[in-house]
């Protein structure tokens, strides 16, 4: 169950440039998303973290071109600029790409049996007979460590964890090669968490999934990613392995967001130089410049006026910060 | 060190059309004078419901107190009239929320809750109390409390919804605030700010905190002392120093053990606990936590164990509610020993 990919040699199943992604609200356009090119390899997850409103959830959604519109630059998927095709030809795609949310009251109708809501996708997509699906259900229901006599039960029969259980067989009905998991396990208790988190690792082994997974629990997202991204008010701030991250973190904003981590010691002591005043600026109207320098103690003229390049400080770690140029 | 709050062997239930779902059975502590206590376990141990009957704000019925006591000040805060135990909410007593927009009245500025607080127990003129209210919000770290004060909340952003929040539960110096999980909504880095200033507050006030989480960092971060609550009862208190390095309980072992920690070695499988709380319907007879516990035995599937003191070189009590530490269990066995 535990996997060691060598991203260098691994081959990108996902490449987004220049990513973009706009909502028209009262008073302006929110730029949610600013420009965001990254790449995700074959089998790695790939972590994604930030504060609330700083454009998380908008990316993973975006990747998998859950909007309409309003978003731009290319998404390209094995080979295929996902954003060129239309959304009746985007259905091949979905079939290989799947969406596990945070909130798992939220998320499954209540109305529908645990049995027809992991159906469902197969339903859609119109994979196998009858049979083969019902054979698939119990399969999964198996797989997420549940029993398959619970494919009759209703949603409200289950506990949190339970219900996250059911959203991942759901999501993993149709055999996805790439799983966008947006804050799937930041609504359960601590000692569920490490059930859920151990249950993605052992199915990313035994299905070769992808992920991208979003989160703003930094311990868990080091734990589980192998290369784990920062965004700031819908801008990249650093990319680098997930080690060398927590090692050394370049961005000043990183080094913020770990610092508040509170850490289960209570012979630690904190450092308070780090920590962080202030709260993210609204991004309809973000910053000019850098748009942390109005947090950044380490922010000078500069940082003001001209917002920085995106550049690879050190081999395989990426950062957007005047400070490394 | 002299308790302020002792809660003694409090039941608590609710009827409802399912039955009766005994939501605290036999909880028992101390809240010392100037400590913050952290209480921590999992949803539906009962933490709140604790919290909520000190503040005897849990809607009766379907909840029923069935034993016990809250003594607070020499009086038995259970045994209180209504009209009493308005005069102690707020004034002795304060108490923050998890969710601050659901907590705040939508209706009124921000200011004027703090106000009414001020009002409601101490007869001040409606320019004083806003002098105040404005004051607590500088306090709390707002910017311009001056127009904060006549702000909505659905003008602020959470983080600092909260800071009104803390506003409003120390606008009368009470004795104990009340922190129900007060930071699980937040970011971290706001997370941070906030327990600064609840820390900063509280050391100026001398008043004594009860910090109700999930978060083991929290409370490492912010308390001295520990209370881990499972199912309705308490299976371990002590120091700070103890639960975290000298956890007694496979409950508190597993939930330190739950979370990794930012050392830790990425190739290892996290240990989670198996299987999820009791049915508080009809609690196991024995101890709550046999059905997850991998050290369970014969006994522990039939009888309850009671809490038993931790010898401890540091002089602070440490207790905890299992077979494996009970002294008689290991008379029973004859020296045979069972130490985790």
């Amino acid at each position: 169950m535990i996997k060691t990919v060598n991203n260098t040699e691994s081959a990108p199943l996902l490449t987004v440039n220049n990513l973009t992604k706009r909502f028209a609200v009262k008073g302006g356009t929110l730029t949610a998303v600013n420009k965001m090119s990254f790449v995700i390899y074959k089998g790695e997850t790939l972590g994604l973290v930030g504060e609330s409103g700083c454009g998380k959830s908008t990316t993973g959604r975006a990747v998998l071109r859950m909007y309409d519109g309003g978003q731009s630059g290319q998404i390209i998927y094995n080979g295929t600029d996902l954003m060129k095709l239309s959304q009746k030809e985007m259905k091949k795609y979905r079939k290989e790409m799947q969406l596990i949310f945070q909130d798992p009251y939220a998320s499954l109708d209540g109305r529908m049996t645990v049995g027809s809501i992991i159906a469902e996708p197969l339903n859609i997509h119109k994979l196998g007979t009858q049979q083969e699906r019902m054979a698939r259900v119990e399969e999964l229901l198996n797989l997420v460590g549940l029993d398959s006599e619970h494919k009759n039960r209703f949603p409200h029969e289950f506990s949190g964890g339970q219900r996250q259980r059911i959203c991942i067989a759901r999501a993993l009905a149709i055999r996805p090669k790439f799983v966008v998991c947006d804050e799937p396990i930041s609504s359960l208790d601590v000692s569920i968490q490490a059930q859920v988190v151990n249950l993605l690792k052992e199915l990313q082994s035994k299905m070769e999934l992808t992920y991208l997974f979003i989160a703003h629990d930094l311990s868990m997202i080091k734990y589980i990613s192998d290369r784990i991204m920062v965004m700031y008010l819908g801008s990249m701030a650093e990319l680098a392995s997930s080690d060398e991250l927590n090692k050394d973190p370049l961005h000043p904003y990183t080094q913020a967001l770990l610092a508040a981590v509170p850490i289960p010691d209570p012979r630690h002591v904190k450092s308070r130089e780090q920590s962080l005043e202030g709260e993210i600026p609204s991004p309809i109207n973000p910053p000019s410049g850098c748009v942390f320098h109005t947090r950044c103690k380490k922010a000078y003229a500069e940082c003001k006026q001209t917002a920085p390049e995106w550049k690879e400080a050190k081999p395989g770690h990426f950062v957007a910060c005047h400070l490394y140029n | 060190m002299e308790p302020l709050v002792q809660i003694k062997n409090l039941h608590i239930s609710f009827n409802t059309y399912a039955g009766e779902v005994k939501a605290v059975r036999g909880v028992s502590f101390d809240i010392y004078k100037g400590e913050m206590l952290g209480v921590v376990g999992e949803s539906g141990c009962g933490k709140s419901v604790t919290s909520n009957a000190i503040m005897r704000i849990l809607p009766t019925p379907p909840a029923e107190y069935k034993q016990g006591e809250i003594i607070m000040d020499g009086k038995n805060l259970l045994g209180l009239s209504e009209s009493h135990m308005q005069r102690i909410r707020g004034k002795d007593i304060g108490m923050i929320f998890q969710d601050s927009m659901a907590s705040l009245n939508p209706t009124m500025n921000v200011g004027s809750q703090i106000a009414e607080v001020i009002r409601r127990h101490q007869k001040v003129s409606s320019d004083k109390a806003k002098r105040q209210a404005i004051e607590m919000l500088h306090l709390v770290g707002l910017s311009n409390p001056e127009k904060r004060y006549h702000q909505y909340p659905h003008e602020f952003s959470g983080g600092m919804r909260q800071r009104a929040m803390i506003a409003i539960a120390l606008a009368l110096n009470p004795k104990l605030l009340i922190a129900d999980e007060p930071t699980t909504a937040l970011d971290v880095t706001i997370q941070d700010q906030i327990l600064k200033v609840m820390k900063t507050l509280i050391e100026k006030s001398d008043a004594s905190v009860m910090l109700i989480t999930h978060d083991l960092g929290v409370v490492a971060e912010t308390c001295r002392r520990v209370v881990v609550m499972y199912a309705g009862q308490i299976i371990e208190q002590g120091a700070a120093d103890h639960i975290f390095y000298n956890a007694k309980h496979p409950y508190t072992k597993g939930l330190l053990l739950s979370v990794p920690s930012m050392k830790m070695d990425k190739t290892k499988a996290l240990e989670p606990i198996v299987g999820s709380p009791p049915d508080l319907f009809s609690p196991p007879a024995g101890c709550p936590f046999y059905a997850r516990c991998k050290y369970a035995m014969k006994i522990c599937k039939d009888s309850c164990p009671v809490m038993e003191a931790i010898p401890e070189n540091d002089g602070q009590a440490h207790e905890a509610s299992c077979w494996l530490n009970s002294l008689n269990y290991r008379e029973a066995l004859g020296e045979r020993a069972v130490t985790l």
